[in-house]
């Protein structure tokens, strides 16, 4: 598999405070690669040193195969955009001389494109008005068109759904997919907003205190999501007899609780609890998700 | 470096707050000067030792005063908008980075020392050309325009060690007031006379009248003696606020010659390598958010 990134054992610190202490990522190309991690995990950390904007204390990573030391580190910077913590957009320009200036920074030859980046995320319609007087989704759209100036085919964004109302985290969110179906821009995402990373990520790692807990697939994290039952019985033990007997997976919870990993049949599970004097008090099909697959995997 | 210089100057010059200052200098300037000069005319004592260079130099420390409002300002634009890390994430070095952003820092600060010449020259047409000639006064405004380029490259070092706006804006206008009161603070000593009269005497004359008789001159204990007054003179034609302060008072004849052209040319080349070289390396090393 080819990998735009790959992090391996990086460390940083800030005086005495560890921030990254050995944290490894490889996120392949095409991949909507989800960062997810709690508040001080080392997600932004990460990104910043990614980004150059920032030096590890340890341990090296690699853009498009090259060494961050190298000094070809540069030329692979090109072909990567990024958005971090806030929109980085000048406030008393418009959307369109913004973009003009990052055409400059970027030395390109002309203006061609600004217009269609514009339309492509969504501010193509502002005119002359300044970024100062923009809503929060609308500089976050502008901080992404920024970035993608100079056509990146890597794009990292630090929490860009961070303060957005509903109508604007489905806005991005669908900016995000459109990139990386129609443009193949591989993206690098952390967000808080667990269930609104499950609608994009093709990829997750999950960090925390500054290491990486686990890397996962979509297809391997749904796997491992099993949906299940939580039954509520007055004796699990009856339960647990009448379960093996029906070679069903389960996992006892409590005294009156367990998990059942299997399609059962409700009316013989309760006859067959009646006849162990055992009472079935509730039932409910539980589905697991990104949240609770990363709680159980952080344990906390 | 091309690309970033010119994103650089594209901004200075659609910069509102430039044009305002640069336009609030040559008004002041102007109205300062010619509203000097035309006291000193009314005033027909002084009227024959007035000369156009005594008020064209005048707001040197004025100038060093609107500068780190405006580099503050400009730089800091780049920290608090966060449109530096757009610059650096596309793979910029930092080096370069600096070094384009100094450019047009110096750049701006030139355009608002310009202003300040051109508005120096409503003096003409009151007092006349200047007594030291085209010449002379040209080589005054390469020094001036040398030390608002160190000054700026001073600023420019401040404006990436410190990346908070409104601390930098502080620290800045602090910086320049502190400077030109060194610079007041040596030039006055080193004006200090080397002897001093405490005052006079009166005594009877043969015929019984009474008059006054100077007192023989003593030592002055303010006045530097070797070897700190080169020393100060040094230090004071190096301090961009001390140049200004010599171009400022560049009419006054006085008996021992304190400039120091070639040395102040020299040394705020100095002050422009030096701070660019540390600047350049801090900024490259520092963690940006």
């Amino acid at each position: 598999m080819e990998y735009v990134l790959t992090a391996n054992s990086l460390y940083k610190d800030y005086g005495k405070f560890r921030a990254l202490a050995g944290l490894s990522i490889k996120v392949p190309k095409g991949a909507i690669y989800g960062l997810v991690g709690k508040n001080g995990a080392g997600k932004t950390t990460l990104i910043r040193i990614i980004c150059g904007l920032q030096n590890p204390t340890l341990g090296d990573y690699t853009l498009y195969g090259v060494e961050h030391r190298s000094s070809k580190i540069s030329k692979a910077r090109r072909r990567m955009g990024a958005v971090v913590e806030t929109p980085s957009v000048y406030l008393d320009m418009s959307a369109s001389e913004n973009l003009k200036q990052q055409y400059r920074v970027l030395g390109l030859p002309s203006f061609d494109g600004i217009d269609e980046i514009l339309k492509l995320v969504g501010l193509e319609g502002t005119g002359r008005k300044k970024a100062k007087n923009f809503s929060l989704g609308m500089r976050q759209r502008l901080g992404i068109a920024i970035a993608l100036c100079g056509s990146p085919d890597f794009l990292v964004l630090d929490e860009p759904v961070n303060g957005l109302d509903p109508q604007g985290i489905v806005e991005i969110r669908e900016l995000i997919l459109k990139l990386n179906r129609e443009k193949n821009i591989t993206v690098l995402i952390s967000s808080h907003i667990l269930d609104e990373l499950s609608k994009l990520a093709t990829h997750y790692g999950f960090i925390d205190g500054g290491k990486t807990v686990k890397e996962i697939s979509a297809e391997e994290l749904e796997a491992a999501c099993r949906k299940c039952m939580r039954i509520e019985v007055t004796d699990t033990p009856a339960l647990a007899r009448v379960l093996d007997k029906m070679n069903a997976e389960y996992k006892i919870l409590s005294e009156t609780e367990a998990d059942v990993y299997a399609k059962i049949n409700i009316t013989a599970l309760t006859n067959a609890l009646s006849a162990e004097n055992c009472e079935l008090i509730s039932a409910a099909e539980k589905d697991e998700s990104l949240e609770s697959y990363y709680i159980s995997l952080i344990g906390k | 470096m091309r690309n970033l210089i010119s994103a650089n100057f594209n901004r200075l010059f659609k910069s509102r707050l430039f044009w305002i200052l640069a336009a609030a200098t040559l008004i002041y300037s102007a109205w300062a000067t010619y509203d000097g000069a035309k006291k000193l005319v009314a005033d027909a004592e002084h009227y024959f030792s007035a000369v156009s260079e005594r008020f064209c130099f005048d707001h040197g420390p004025v100038v060093l005063m609107i500068l780190p409002v405006f580099i503050s300002l400009y730089l800091g634009t780049e920290f608090s908008d966060g449109t530096m890390r757009n610059k650096i994430t596309v793979g910029n070095r930092r080096g370069k980075i600096y070094l384009a952003d100094f450019l047009a820092a110096a750049g701006g600060s030139l355009v608002i020392c310009a202003a300040w010449h051109i508005g120096a020259m409503s003096a003409l047409p009151v007092l006349g050309v200047w007594k030291i000639g085209i010449a002379g006064w040209l080589l005054s405004v390469i020094k001036s325009m040398l030390f608002c380029a160190a000054f700026s490259a001073v600023l420019c070092l401040v404006s990436h060690i410190v990346t908070n706006k409104a601390a930098v804006a502080i620290i800045e206008i602090m910086l320049a007031l502190a400077m030109i009161l060194a610079g007041s603070l040596l030039y006055n000593l080193l004006m200090e006379p080397e002897t001093v009269s405490s005052g006079v005497e009166i005594i009877a004359d043969d015929d019984g009248n009474t008059v006054m008789k100077p007192l023989s001159p003593h030592p002055n204990a303010d006045y530097i003696a070797e070897p700190g007054r080169t020393a100060c003179k040094r230090v004071l034609n190096a301090l961009p606020s001390g140049q200004a302060i010599l171009l400022a008072n560049i009419a006054d004849s006085d008996d021992e010659q304190l400039d120091m052209q070639a040395y102040s040319f020299c040394a705020s080349a100095c002050i422009i390598a030096a701070c660019t070289a540390l600047g350049a390396a801090a900024f490259g090393r520092k963690d940006l958010k």
